[in-house]
C-alpha cells in the first residue's frame, strides 16, 4: 500500500539508484572538472547494470536495517531497482509510469506481491522529482537546480555531490542527498531525512555501456 | 342575474391576480424524473423507488475521453482532471489507483479501532504483535519507509493501512480497471477514463447542472481536434433529458404559436380575436400553476410543458362562445347561454376523462392531472363568466377561409352516407387487436423514461470499463434500524463468499465492507479496555526485536482515547470520505433501514433468488425487471380507471339527458376513433406505453367534447352553419397544438403528440359523420 504523498522519498531514492548506474568510461583528463562536466558524463551512459548493498538508520530502532538486490537502468528514461533481500520489492520507472510490485504479508501469513502503477506526471512532487533524474540524466543543470541546491567538492577521482532539496514539499522529508564517486561512477549515496534518519547506499557494477 | 355574473368574474379576477402574486414569489420549477415512475404499494416496491431515485452511484460522473492516441489522452485526462478537482464542484475526480491519498480519510486515524474488520483480541495477542512487528520492520526498510514511519508508533498492528486499503483506489472490492500510462483506461485502451463525485446535494438538480457544465467547461478548454467526450451517470443524464425536454418543448411551443395563430388569423382576420381565444388557456394555466405549487414546493417541468398542451383544448371553448356573439347584450347572452348548456357537458366528461391521471398511481401524473383538471375548470369559468363581458364590446366576424368552410360544409352534408365507416372501422380494429402477433402493451420501464437508447449503452460501457456495478443486479436487506441491517448483511459475507468460489457471482460490494455494525465495533472496544493484557503481550513480542524503548507510548495514549470514543453510526460518518462510500448502500426509506449488497457478474439470478429467500428480511432485486414489472402492474391499473371513467362519464351523460340511450349514441363515434388509434399504434409497432394509454383518454375527452357539439347541431340552416365552422376551427387547433407535439425527440411527448395529434383529427371527422343531420333534412328547412 502506497500513498502518493510519500513517493517522493521513493523517488529521491530512485535518484540515488539513476545515479548508481552512470558509470564512467573514458573521462578526459584535462577537462575542467566541474558540475556541468559530471552532468554531461553521466548522460552519455546508455545502459547499467549494478548491484546494492543499502543501510538504514532509525531513530525508532537499536539496530541498521539492510537490504541489498540490483539495479538496471537504460537510456532515457527505463530504470528498474529491484530489492531480493530481505523481501522481494521493485520498482520501475518507464516513462511516464511508476510501478512498484511489493511483498505484503496478509492477515493468514501468506506473502504475496502486488502490484501498483503510478503517473509521474499527476504528482507535482513525483514529477519534480522524477524530473531531477531526467535533469541529471540530460544534463540539464537548470533543471536540477530549479529543485535542489548543488555543491560538488572534491577532484575528478574523487568528487562529492550534495543535493539540499529547495522546494517545501521535498525539504519537509528530505534533510540531503550526498553522492560520492570517482568521475562518473558512483559509489556511495547518503541520504538524510527530515527526523534524522538516514539510508545509505554503497554501490557496485556489473555491467556498463 | 347581470350582478352575479359581474361578482362571479370578479371572483375569477382576483384568483388570477392572487395566482400571479403566488407564482412570482413561490415559483420553482423542477425535474427531478423519478416522480414519473408508478406510486410504490408493497416494501418491495418502496425499496425499488428508493433504488430508482437515489440508488447506488447517484452523485457520480463518469467521463471518457477518446479519439486519440493512448499517450495524449493520458496527458490530456491528467490535465483535465487537474482542472476539475481544483474547481471545487467535486469532492473527488479519480483516474487512477493513485486517486486517494490518506489524508481523504483523516477520521480513519481516530476511528481504526472501530472501523478495523480485523480481531483486535487477536490482533492484540502476542502472536499477532510479533507478526505485525516483523511487517513494520519490513516496511522500515522497504522504500515507503516514511509512510511507515508516519504511523508506526500509534498503530503498531498496522490497522490504519488495512483500513484505507480497502477504502482506496478501487471503485468495486472485486475488479480494478485497467492502466496505461498511470491512468484508467478501457480494455481496448481507447478510452481514457475519469470518476468524478459531486460535492454538493445531488437532490437538488441546480447542484448537478453546475457540475455537468463544468466538466463541458473543462473540456472545451482542453479541447484538441479528435477528441471526443462522453459523459455519463445519473447526473448527466438527467441534466440532458432536462436539457433535451426544455429544447423540445420551446421549439415545439414557438412552432405551435406561430402554426395556431397563423390558422386564427386566417379565420378570424383579427388579432384581437386572437388574443380573446387564447385568453382563458392562459388564464387557466395561471391559476393552475398557482395551485399546484400551493400543493406542492415545486412544480415539475414536464407537468408545466404536458399541462400548457393538454390545456390547449381549453382554445375551444372561446372559439364556441364567440362564433355567437354580437354587439347586442340580449342575443349574446342568450348565444351564451345555449352554448354553455353544451359546453358544461363537455368540460364535466373531459374533467372526468383527465381525472383518471389523478388516480394512475404516479405521483408526475398525479401532478400533471391536478394541472390539467384546474387549468380547464378555470379557463370554461373563465370564458362564460368573463370573456362575453369583454368580447361584446367588439364586433367579431368569423368568417375567413369561407372557401375552405363551403367545402367542409358540402362535405359535411354528405357525410352521413359514412356512417358505416365508424362502426365498420372500430368492428375491424377489434378484430386486428386479437389475432395481431404484435405486442400491444409496452411494459419496458424504458418508456417511461427520456434518456435514449444510445446514451444508456454507453452509460453501461462506462461503468463496465471502471469495473463499477452494473447490469442492475442486488440483494436488499431490511431491518428496523441501519444497525440491524449491517449486522444482516455482515452475517452474509461467508455465504456469499462461497457463491463466488462456485462461481455463481464474481464480486459484491456492500457498506460492511466500509462500516463493521456497532456489534462488531463493541467486540473490539472491550479488547481496547485490557490495557495491561495488551502491555504485558506487546512487550512479550517486542523480545528480540531491534525497536528502541517506549517507541510504542503514543500507542497506548490512543488506547485510551479510543476506549472512550462513541461507537461510530453512518450518521457520524455523514460528509466524510468513508461517508460518501457508504451513503448509496445503506439508506433510511420510511419503514425502517435497507442496505443494499450490490451483485458483480451473476451468472444465474435463480441462485441468488433462493439464496435471498432462505434469509429474513434479505430479497434479490434485478432492477430493470422490477421496475417493469411495477410499471405493467399500474398498465393493468390504469386499465382499469379507464373503464371507471368511461363508466362515469356515460353516468354524467345520461343524468344529464335523462335517457340511456343518447349518451350511447354520442360515445360511439369517441370509443371508435379510440380503439381505431390503438390498433393504428400498434400495426406500426408502436406497442401501447403508459404514456399512449393516457393520451387516448385525452382523446376520449376531446371526442366527446366534439360529438357533443356535432349532437346539438341546430336544423336551422343560419345556426348549423355557426356550430358547424366554429366545431372545424376548434378541430384544427387542436390538431395543431397537439400534432407539434409529435415532432418531439423526447419519447413520452412523441407518444403523446401522435395519439393526440391523430385522435383530434378522426374525432372530429367521426363526429361530424356520426351526427350528421342527413341532406334532406336540411333542405327541408
Amino acid at each position: 500500500m502506497i500513498i502518493v504523498r510519500f513517493i517522493h522519498i521513493l523517488a529521491a531514492r530512485l535518484i540515488i539508484g539513476v545515479l548508481a548506474t552512470i558509470i564512467s568510461v573514458g573521462a578526459t583528463a584535462d577537462s575542467k572538472w566541474d558540475i556541468n562536466e559530471l552532468l554531461a558524463r553521466l548522460s552519455a551512459v546508455q545502459m547499467a547494470s549494478l548491484e546494492f548493498v543499502e543501510k538504514k538508520k532509525s531513530m525508532l530502532l537499536t539496530v541498521d536495517l539492510e537490504s541489498s538486490g540490483n539495479i538496471d537502468y537504460r537510456a532515457p528514461d527505463y530504470m528498474k531497482k529491484t530489492i531480493l533481500n530481505p523481501v522481494f520489492e521493485s520498482i520501475l520507472i518507464d516513462g511516464d509510469v511508476l510501478s512498484i510490485e511489493k511483498t505484503t504479508i496478509g492477515g493468514k501469513k501468506e506473502e504475496s506481491v502486488e502490484t501498483q502503477r503510478y503517473s509521474i506526471g499527476s504528482d507535482s512532487l513525483l514529477s519534480s522529482s522524477v524530473g531531477s533524474v531526467l535533469a541529471i540524466l540530460a544534463g540539464d543543470r537548470t533543471l536540477l537546480e530549479r529543485d535542489y541546491e548543488t555543491n560538488l567538492m572534491g577532484d575528478e577521482k574523487d568528487w562529492t555531490l550534495t543535493l539540499r532539496p529547495r522546494t517545501g514539499v521535498i525539504r519537509e522529508k528530505i534533510e540531503q542527498i550526498m553522492l560520492a564517486g570517482n568521475s562518473i561512477e558512483i559509489s556511495f549515496i547518503e541520504t538524510t531525512y527530515a527526523d534524522g534518519d538516514q539510508s545509505s547506499l554503497s554501490l557496485s557494477y556489473l555491467e556498463i555501456q | 342575474m347581470e350582478q352575479r355574473g359581474k361578482t362571479k368574474a370578479a371572483i375569477i379576477i382576483a384568483l388570477l391576480i392572487a395566482s400571479v402574486i403566488f407564482i412570482a414569489l413561490k415559483g420553482k420549477v423542477s425535474t427531478e424524473l423519478s416522480v414519473f415512475l408508478p406510486e410504490a404499494q408493497t416494501r418491495s416496491e418502496r425499496l425499488l423507488h428508493h433504488q430508482l431515485g437515489k440508488g447506488a452511484s447517484t452523485n457520480l460522473v463518469f467521463v471518457a475521453l477518446s479519439g486519440l492516441e493512448p499517450q495524449s489522452l493520458a496527458d490530456l485526462n491528467r490535465l483535465m482532471t487537474d482542472k476539475l478537482n481544483s474547481s471545487g464542484i467535486f469532492s473527488k475526480v479519480t483516474n487512477s489507483a493513485l486517486g486517494y491519498s490518506i489524508d481523504d480519510f483523516a477520521i480513519v486515524e481516530q476511528y481504526r479501532y472501530f472501523l478495523t474488520h480485523n480481531d483486535l483480541k487477536e490482533q492484540f495477542s502476542v502472536e499477532g504483535f510479533k507478526q505485525a512487528l516483523q511487517q513494520r520492520l519490513l516496511g522500515l526498510s522497504s522504500s515507503t519507509a516514511v509512510l511507515e514511519k508516519r504511523f508506526l508508533r500509534q498503530d503498531p498492528t498496522g490497522e490504519i493501512f488495512s483500513i484505507v486499503e480497502g477504502l482506496q483506489g478501487r471503485l468495486s472490492k472485486h475488479k480494478a480497471p485497467e492502466q496505461q500510462h498511470g491512468v484508467w483506461f478501457s480494455q481496448d485502451h481507447s478510452r481514457t477514463l475519469m470518476l468524478l463525485e459531486i460535492k454538493a446535494d445531488i437532490a437538488d438538480l441546480e447542484n448537478q447542472t453546475t457540475a455537468v457544465l463544468e466538466v463541458r467547461r473543462v473540456f472545451d478548454e482542453i479541447k484538441t481536434p479528435g477528441l471526443k467526450m462522453v459523459m455519463t451517470g445519473p447526473s448527466a443524464f438527467a441534466v440532458e433529458s432536462g436539457e433535451d425536454i426544455r429544447r423540445d418543448v420551446k421549439f415545439l411551443t414557438y412552432l405551435a404559436v406561430f402554426f395556431v395563430v397563423l390558422f386564427l388569423c386566417a379565420v378570424y382576420r383579427s388579432v384581437f380575436a386572437i388574443a380573446l381565444i387564447v385568453l382563458p388557456l392562459v388564464v387557466g394555466v395561471v391559476v393552475a400553476t398557482a395551485s399546484v405549487l400551493v400543493l406542492h414546493d415545486q412544480i415539475h417541468g414536464i407537468t408545466l410543458a404536458f399541462g400548457i398542451t393538454l390545456a390547449g383544448v381549453t382554445v375551444d371553448y372561446p372559439i364556441h362562445l364567440l362564433t355567437g356573439i354580437t354587439s347586442d347584450r340580449k342575443t349574446t347572452h342568450e348565444h351564451v347561454l345555449n352554448i354553455w348548456k353544451t359546453l358544461k357537458l363537455g368540460v364535466i366528461s373531459t374533467v372526468i376523462a383527465y381525472a383518471a391521471f389523478l388516480v394512475s398511481g404516479f405521483g408526475g401524473l398525479q401532478q400533471l392531472g391536478f394541472f390539467t383538471i384546474t387549468g380547464l375548470i378555470t379557463a370554461a369559468l373563465f370564458s362564460r363568466w368573463v370573456l362575453p363581458m369583454i368580447a361584446v364590446k367588439s364586433n367579431l366576424s368569423n368568417h375567413g377561409l369561407s372557401g375552405f368552410h363551403n367545402r367542409l360544409k358540402s362535405w359535411g352534408k354528405k357525410a352521413s352516407r359514412y356512417r358505416w365507416v365508424v362502426v365498420g372501422s372500430m368492428l375491424v380494429s377489434l378484430v386486428i387487436m386479437v389475432v395481431t402477433p404484435l405486442p400491444i402493451l409496452h411494459m419496458n420501464v424504458d418508456s417511461l423514461s427520456p434518456i435514449k437508447d444510445s446514451r444508456r449503452v454507453e452509460g453501461k460501457m462506462l461503468r463496465d470499463d471502471l469495473g463499477f456495478w452494473f447490469g442492475g443486479n442486488m440483494l436488499i436487506a431490511t431491518g428496523d434500524t441501519k444497525e440491524a441491517v449491517l449486522q444482516l448483511t455482515e452475517s452474509l459475507s461467508s455465504e456469499l463468499d462461497r457463491l463466488i468460489e462456485d462461481g455463481s457471482l464474481v464480486g459484491y460490494d456492500m457498506a460492511a465492507h466500509f462500516l463493521p455494525s456497532q456489534l462488531k465495533q463493541s467486540l473490539n472496544q472491550t479488547q481496547l479496555a485490557q490495557m495491561d493484557r495488551i502491555e504485558g503481550n506487546l512487550s512479550q513480542a517486542l523480545e528480540g526485536l531491534p525497536f528502541r524503548e517506549k517507541v510504542f507510548e503514543p500507542f497506548f495514549d490512543s488506547l485510551r482515547d479510543s476506549v472512550d470514543l462513541p461507537l461510530l453510526t453512518p450518521e457520524m460518518l455523514a460528509d466524510t470520505s468513508v461517508g460518501k462510500k457508504l451513503d448509496p448502500l445503506i439508506f433510511d426509506f420510511g419503514e425502517g433501514a435497507g442496505g443494499v449488497v450490490l451483485l458483480h457478474g451473476v451468472k444465474n439470478g435463480l441462485i441468488l433468488e433462493k439464496f435471498a429467500s432462505q434469509h429474513d428480511d434479505l430479497i434479490f432485486m434485478h432492477l430493470k425487471s422490477a421496475a417493469t414489472d411495477l410499471v405493467s402492474r399500474s398498465v393493468d391499473r390504469i386499465a382499469i380507471i379507464m373503464l371507471g371513467s368511461v363508466l362515469l362519464i356515460y353516468a354524467c351523460l345520461a343524468y344529464a339527458f335523462k335517457s340511456l340511450v343518447r349518451p350511447f349514441k354520442i360515445m360511439i363515434p369517441t370509443f371508435s376513433v379510440a380503439i381505431v388509434i390503438a390498433t393504428t399504434l400498434v400495426l406500426l409497432n408502436y406497442p401501447l406505453s403508459i404514456f399512449h394509454l393516457i393520451s387516448l383518454l385525452l382523446v376520449v375527452g376531446l371526442g366527446l367534447d366534439y360529438a357533443l357539439f356535432f349532437n346539438r347541431l341546430p336544423d336551422n340552416e343560419n345556426e348549423w352553419e355557426t356550430t358547424f365552422r366554429s366545431l372545424w376551427v376548434c378541430g384544427i387547433t387542436t390538431i395543431l397544438v397537439f400534432g407539434i407535439l409529435m415532432f418531439s425527440q423526447t419519447p413520452p411527448l412523441k407518444a403523446i403528440g401522435v395519439t393526440v395529434g391523430m385522435g383530434a383529427l378522426m374525432s372530429i371527422i367521426f363526429a361530424a359523420v356520426w351526427a350528421a343531420t342527413p341532406e334532406k333534412k336540411v333542405n327541408t328547412n
